[in-house]
């Protein structure tokens, strides 16, 4: 009769919590998706003026790259600290350097509301400006939470393996923010 | 902080804090009673305790009695039944039950009760501001709820609070099952009450985020002026909302029913793993066919997700849709008659000792079979028309919840009672407690499905003087309402029971001579739960062999 080791124990109860917080992010993002399709589609009209004229100093577009970007580098790091990426330098770079890139992503969306806000586009002034808001609003909040909780596991002084496991989780959410990011982007921008 | 991130302790302080919610549910709940028996007569001290604002000349002014309402179905649920039936036997015999030294995340755990407590504690506040609580029913339907008095918004900051607490608590009992059960402990090897508790858990992982969505739309409309569920040109009072419409109030139903459907499951499920575990225990059989009823308790859970439209039946969706969620409706009923015909086949041929805890078990079975059975009608088109939003519903699902789910609860306490103090609860008040509350309970609830058929609405304020098809049941509420303060009175004596056998029961270690995994160690478990880590090598239920 073998007894299973105590870590292993902890490892796989952390994995299962991981995946089924992930599971209601999702239920909790897909209700704010689904009510957007809802309202857009009993909508006659849907005017999405956040679209068309100069959002910031350069071409929207851009800026999505840029945020796509800072999330794919976020995951990458989180792989490299679960020990599955490439190897490149020490660990601790990955500290700031996510950091930069959740605080760049949050900062991106605060500022384009701010600009959109400052042309008189507030949530009240229609349902589509309200579902912008909300939406990318969301992404932003969860982008940040998970910055907070990347900043610190690198910062944690744990043992190699634990930190290892850490990184594994941290990259399952950032894939998450991922997949969230391109669904509000493909909802609101593309679609 | 840290005695919360024990299980055991974090059990007895989610029980503690649900039972005195329970208390100020049922308290509400006399209240506005009181106000249906005897419409717009003076309550005595009514304006000594609640004010000249709510309660002028001690009469229950209409304002007032909708916010008694809406926080009994809130407080009742959200902040009653769901964390007693989860937070609580959750918490303290699921890592019992599966041979673990406690729960896999013990910090969040004790985080999700302290977000829980000051949930529960703001949104009970609530009543101290200017306009009062919600008062938009526990379902808070728009255009009412958004522009209902700021007892609303507090209502929506404790959903969203209480759905951060639930998903915690749902993490980490779910984890627990998954990484920390005894060596041998297989899944078809788990007691069903802990199968219940990990549905309960998923359902409340999955389904509480698609209200907190809502929550946050709803909230939004609120204060920052936005319109996700006012539609165009709505006004007030004759003058015209300043507000962008363009909205859709449908959609806060599917959202809520989303969750709220599966919610009622949460309240079930955890009771009927209990009566499983009481039933067997106290019948001294094995449950009849143990993996239909996983399967069933699956089943059930799973299919709970696509039942919602059946309350928003008759608010003009496609005949198509319609006919999918009846149904659907029709079919979850399946799984249903599964679990209460096994439970009552495990029955046949048991040596069957009338405990107290047994009593209430065996009660429940007929109570949830009114329940469930006064569903179906209410499932289907023609007839929900005639009984939607009646009393009729009321009937249905308090017999779902208040002798389900509360006599699960009970039948709880008097089985686990030993285990969490090493004492019995006194068998003779028990006896009291059973036949005073069976009575009462029914004469409370029973009339609500006559006087639902013969037409009368729910949520009317003077209990439908206006109406003359209301006229013959005018004369019965003051009877169901004696019957509710009754029902009170033999609560009493189960709480006297509860303090005094704390300290004067009679001691006993395992007095059901029960098999599962809680009773392997001493009562009360010391920390740690066993001396030595438990191994299993068979099934959970072993009352045949055993010869009892
Ligand atoms: C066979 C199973 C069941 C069926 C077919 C069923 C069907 C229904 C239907 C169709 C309604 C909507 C009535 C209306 O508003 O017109 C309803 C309401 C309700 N049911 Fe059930 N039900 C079942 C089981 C349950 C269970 C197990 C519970 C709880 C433990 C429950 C709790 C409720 C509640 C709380 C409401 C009223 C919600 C409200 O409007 O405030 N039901 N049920
Ligand atoms: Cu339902």
């Amino acid at each position: 009769m073998s007894t299973i080791a105590l870590s292993d124990r902890q490892g796989r109860a952390a994995s299962a919590g991981m995946w089924l917080f992930i599971a209601s992010i999702v239920m909790f993002y897909g209700a704010l998706f689904s009510g957007y399709v809802l309202l857009r589609a009993g909508s006659p009209v849907w005017e999405t003026p956040w679209r068309t004229g100069p959002a910031a100093e350069w071409p929207i577009a851009v800026d999505h790259w840029f945020r796509t970007m800072w999330l794919g580098f976020a995951v990458m790091q989180s792989r490299r600290l679960a020990g599955e990426g490439v190897a490149i330098a020490g660990l601790p770079r990955f500290s700031w350097l996510v950091g930069l890139a959740g605080t760049a992503f949050v900062w991106r969306c605060v500022y384009i509301a701010g600009w959109l806000a400052s042309q008189g586009l507030v949530p009240a002034m229609s349902v589509p400006l309200a579902c912008w808001y909300v939406l990318t609003g969301t992404v932003a909040l969860l982008v940040a939470g998970g910055t907070i909780a990347a900043v610190w596991v690198a910062l944690e002084r744990v043992p190699a393996a634990q930190r290892a496991r850490r990184g594994a989780m941290l990259q399952r959410y950032w894939l998450l923010m991922l997949v969230l990011w391109l669904t509000t982007v493909g909802g609101l921008y593309l679609v | 902080m840290t005695r919360l991130t024990d299980h055991k302790t974090l059990g007895i302080a989610y029980a503690t804090t649900a039972g005195v919610f329970m208390v100020v549910g049922f308290l509400l709940m006399l209240l506005f009673r009181w106000q249906l028996a005897w419409p717009g007569q003076p309550i005595a001290v009514a304006t000594a305790i609640f004010g000249e604002t709510n309660a002028p000349g001690g009469i229950l002014l209409p304002e007032f009695y909708y916010q008694l309402v809406a926080m009994h179905g809130s407080v009742m649920i959200f902040l009653a039944v769901v964390p007693m039936a989860v937070g609580a036997l959750g918490s303290y015999f699921v890592p019992l039950q599966i041979g673990a030294s406690g729960l896999a995340f013990p910090r969040l755990g004790a985080a999700g009760y302290l977000l829980y407590l000051a949930a529960g504690v703001l949104m009970a506040a609530s009543f101290v501001l200017p306009g009062g609580a919600a008062n938009s029913g526990w379902t808070s339907y728009p255009p009412l709820a958004i522009i209902a008095s700021s007892g609303q918004t507090v209502w929506l900051v404790g959903i969203l609070m209480l759905g951060v607490s639930s998903m915690l608590g749902a993490i980490s009992v779910l984890a627990t099952i998954v990484a920390y059960r005894a060596p041998g402990l297989t899944l078809m090897r788990l007691p069903f009450f802990v199968w219940s508790q990990a549905m309960t858990a998923l359902l409340l992982l999955l389904a509480f985020p698609a209200l907190q969505g809502a929550a946050v739309f709803q909230l939004m409309d609120r204060v920052a002026g936005t319109s996700f569920f006012l539609p165009s040109g709505l006004a007030v009072s004759n003058t015209p909302l300043a507000v962008s419409g363009g909205g859709n109030p449908l959609l806060w139903q599917h959202l809520f029913w989303f969750l709220a459907h599966p919610e009622v499951y949460v309240l079930i499920l955890p009771a009927m793993g209990v009566v499983a575990e009481v039933i067997t225990a106290h019948a001294r059989r094995a449950l009849w066919r143990y993996g239909l009823m996983v399967g069933a308790v699956v089943a059930l859970g799973a299919w709970s997700m696509v039942v919602w439209a059946h309350h928003m039946l008759l608010t003009g969706m496609s005949t198509t849709l319609s006919s999918f969620f009846q149904i659907t409706t029709m079919a979850v009923s399946v799984p249903s008659v599964i679990l209460i015909t096994s439970l009552v086949v495990t029955l046949w041929g048991g040596a069957i000792r009338y405990t107290t805890a047994m009593c209430f078990a065996l009660a429940f079975l007929p109570m949830f079979g009114l329940g469930g059975v006064t569903g179906l009608p209410l499932g289907l088109g023609p007839s929900n028309l005639i009984l939607h939003d009646t009393y009729y519903v009321i009937g249905h699902f308090h017999y779902l919840v208040a002798p389900g789910t509360m006599f699960a609860l009970f039948a709880a306490t008097y089985h686990w009672f030993p285990k969490v103090t090493g004492r019995r609860l006194d068998e003779r008040l028990g006896l009291v407690h059973f036949i005073g509350s069976f009575v009462t309970m029914n004469a409370v609830f029973l009339p609500m499905f006559l006087m639902g058929i013969m037409g009368v609405n729910r949520r009317m304020y003077d209990a439908g003087l206006q109406y003359q098809l209301a006229e013959p049941t005018l004369a019965w509420n003051p009877h169901m309402t004696w019957n509710a303060v009754a029902l009170g009175v033999f609560q009493l004596v189960f709480l006297v029971n509860i303090v005094w056998s704390a300290k004067r029961g009679t001691p006993a270690e395992n007095p059901w001579q029960a098999t599962t995994l809680e009773w392997a160690t001493t009562s009360p478990p010391p920390a740690g739960n066993f001396a030595e880590p438990p191994i299993v090598t068979g099934a959970p239920y072993r009352y045949e062999e055993e010869g009892a």
